[in-house]
């Protein structure tokens, strides 16, 4: 799929770039930093629902090992140590640390799922020094003019076409 | 890190590697500490530990009364390191503390390596570890039984397992944008290892807002972490009821003292990675001087546990305590590694109070390297007295470990520097996205500030 890029070396010159992108209502696709902006998030409106979900992660975890050592310890295999009750402390320190490790794993799986991230994937597009000091803002092509002339009236160094694999 | 440009951090982080484009060329330093290491590695790891699993832990200087020797000692003192990475990098994220930028990487690759280290030493300890899925709650095994919860040794694999999978996701996870860094800078067969590495990264505005979040959540589930796995290794001992053991303070106690040989261990691999790389634009005199005030504060708490074990001991009046504590460690047969623990931990770091002593290389790796042996005479102090001189002296019997136990140790410090030699020369050893992020933040400030400079000299004239 084609698509307009225009490459900024400065984040100054990147965000009067967008500023007045959003004023002209020209739709911004993406942009391609390489490190967190996080004012970016604010401008164009950015949310992810990781958090929700590790939440909901977390809501899940509590419950399958409650119910797991309840039935280990309780119910199917009570152990009688010292007269200790089978329902005990002991189910907070594992509650705890088995929430932890399900909620870290699938929140990394999250992450790789949503991002479709795997090993070997080739990047969509490249654009050489997108990974270290350029940054590319991704608009679509039938907005060509208006947003080639935003791009070259807040300093981009580079406007062109690209072909992006989706 | 002055005004350097986002091209120049790439370029600083990543000089070491690209200057030595051949995998096998690195300084003649590198190789002379990588064969040392591994030859530490190979025989400790690659022959004793063999040695032990078909011979059995006889091999090893335990006895009747000291049946957790050395590899108990050095199964803590390396979980007390690996604790660093996380604290270090994640209480100071989880507080937005900027100047972890430059650190997190390496103390998190520490963790990763020397928890691989503790983890070993449970493993083998056992005595017969192809029986150990054992101990896992697959299900009801061969007898119908399921796994004793309330076993402190079963929250210990639990605990480390957790604390290995979230340290390496932590680190993988937060790699993953330098990877494509790399890959973006480099060609051929390195090109080709580092797209497998980097999962195709590109930094989309989703991507980074995805990233945070997972980052965040990932970091702020394991900063508890660290509190519950040090307090679940210490209650491997203040469950039991032999004196010294025996003690509520154990579990604070621990985790203070794992930070502190954490940072320690930072202190040490940091001041190494700034002097042999040349980084002390990015690892600068002021990341040292804030680890050594945090050190400081640390071991006053050391301090004071110390103290109040003694207190505790006396105000007791329970006459197997007080001879543990007062007779045994104070005044009787390991008087000497006591008090030397005493004097590394609580009394040398306090020459941190100094400015001059803060801001001095060798000063600082001296002291460093002091506190973590010091955190090791704790953990001999703490695992062997207790257990050689218990409650009938007809028991009694001394503890001395054998030449399979010091190799074993030896092997995990071999396998501890290869991981962090290799670590060095193939990953980049800061955080290149988390320091231009810095960076910017940096030159915003440095406008701000230049902006109130010009309107408030307007309004003087």
């Amino acid at each position: 799929m084609k698509k307009l890029i225009g490459v900024y070396t400065d984040d100054v010159k990147l965000m009067n770039g967008i500023d007045k992108m959003v004023e002209e209502k020209v739709p911004v696709e993406d942009v391609i930093t390489p490190f967190v902006i996080e004012e970016l998030f604010e401008k164009l409106h950015i949310h992810s629902n990781i958090q929700l979900l590790a939440f909901f992660y977390g809501v899940m975890a509590l419950i399958g090992t409650f119910s797991g050592l309840y039935y280990t310890f309780v119910i199917d295999y009570p152990l009688n140590i010292g007269g200790k009750p089978n329902l005990s402390l002991v189910f907070v320190i594992l509650l705890f640390v088995l929430m932890v490790l399900t909620v870290v794993v699938l929140t990394v799986l999250t992450f790789f799922h949503q991002e479709r991230l795997y090993p070997m994937k080739k990047p969509p597009f490249e654009y050489p020094g997108m990974h270290t000091d350029k940054f590319v803002v991704v608009v679509p092509v039938d907005v060509k003019e208006k947003a080639e002339s935003i791009f070259s009236e807040t300093g981009a160094i580079d406007i062109k076409e690209i072909e992006v694999n989706e | 890190m002055g005004n350097k440009s986002y091209t120049q951090i790439t370029e600083d982080v990543l000089r070491h590697q690209e200057s030595e484009p051949k995998w096998y060329s690195a300084p003649k330093w590198w190789w002379i500490s990588f064969i040392v290491f591994f030859i530490l590695m190979a025989v400790g790891l690659g022959y004793y530990v063999p040695r032990t699993i078909v011979k059995g832990i006889g091999e090893w200087g335990n006895n009747n009364q000291t049946a957790w020797g050395w590899a108990i000692i050095n199964f803590v003192w390396w979980i007390g390191i690996g604790h660093a990475g996380t604290a270090f990098s994640i209480f100071l994220l989880v507080l937005r503390q900027k100047w972890r930028t430059s650190i997190n990487r390496a103390a998190e690759a520490m963790t990763i390596f020397a928890v691989m280290a503790a983890g070993l030493f449970p493993a083998i300890h056992v005595g017969r570890p192809w029986d150990e899925f054992f101990i896992f709650p697959y299900g009801p095994n061969t007898r119908g039984l399921w796994v004793n919860w309330n076993s402190p040794l079963l929250w210990d694999v639990l605990a480390i397992t957790t604390y290995l999978t979230t340290s390496f996701l932590f680190w993988y996870i937060g790699m993953l944008p330098d990877f494509a860094t790399i890959r973006e800078r480099s060609t051929g067969i390195k090109k080709k290892i580092f797209s497998a590495l980097s999962f195709g990264f590109v930094g989309h505005l989703k991507t980074w807002r995805r990233f945070e979040d997972a980052v965040i959540i990932i970091g702020g589930l394991a900063a508890p972490l660290v509190i519950s796995v040090h307090s679940i290794v210490s209650t491997d001992f203040s469950v039991s009821v032999l004196p010294g053991w025996h003690e509520t303070i154990f579990p604070p106690f621990f985790v203070v003292g794992a930070i502190f040989s954490g940072f320690a261990m930072v202190l040490t691999l940091m001041i190494i990675i700034r002097k042999v790389y040349k980084l002390h634009e990015y690892v600068t005199d002021d990341h040292l001087d804030a680890i050594a005030r945090i050190i400081i504060f640390v071991s006053l708490i050391m301090g004071s546990a110390y103290v109040i074990e003694l207190f505790i001991a006396w105000y007791s009046s329970n006459t197997y305590e007080k001879y543990v504590f007062i007779d045994n460690y104070m005044f009787g047969d390991y008087a000497v590694p006591y008090w030397l623990m005493f004097i590394f931990n609580a009394l040398i770091p306090q020459l941190f109070w100094f400015k001059k002593i803060r801001r001095n290389l060798v000063w600082l790796f001296v002291i460093s390297i002091i506190i973590n042996i010091g955190m090791w005479l704790e953990r001999y102090n703490i695992v062997i007295p207790p257990t050689a001189q218990d409650f009938l002296p007809a028991n009694w019997s001394e503890y001395s470990p054998t030449v399979v136990d010091i190799w074993i140790y030896l092997g995990t410090i071999g396998l501890f520097g290869v991981g962090t030699l290799l670590f060095m020369r193939f990953l980049p050893i800061m955080a290149m996205n988390e320091l231009k992020q810095q960076a910017k933040r940096q030159t915003e400030l440095n406008v701000e500030v230049d902006v109130y400079d010009i309107f408030e000299k307007k309004l003087v004239k």
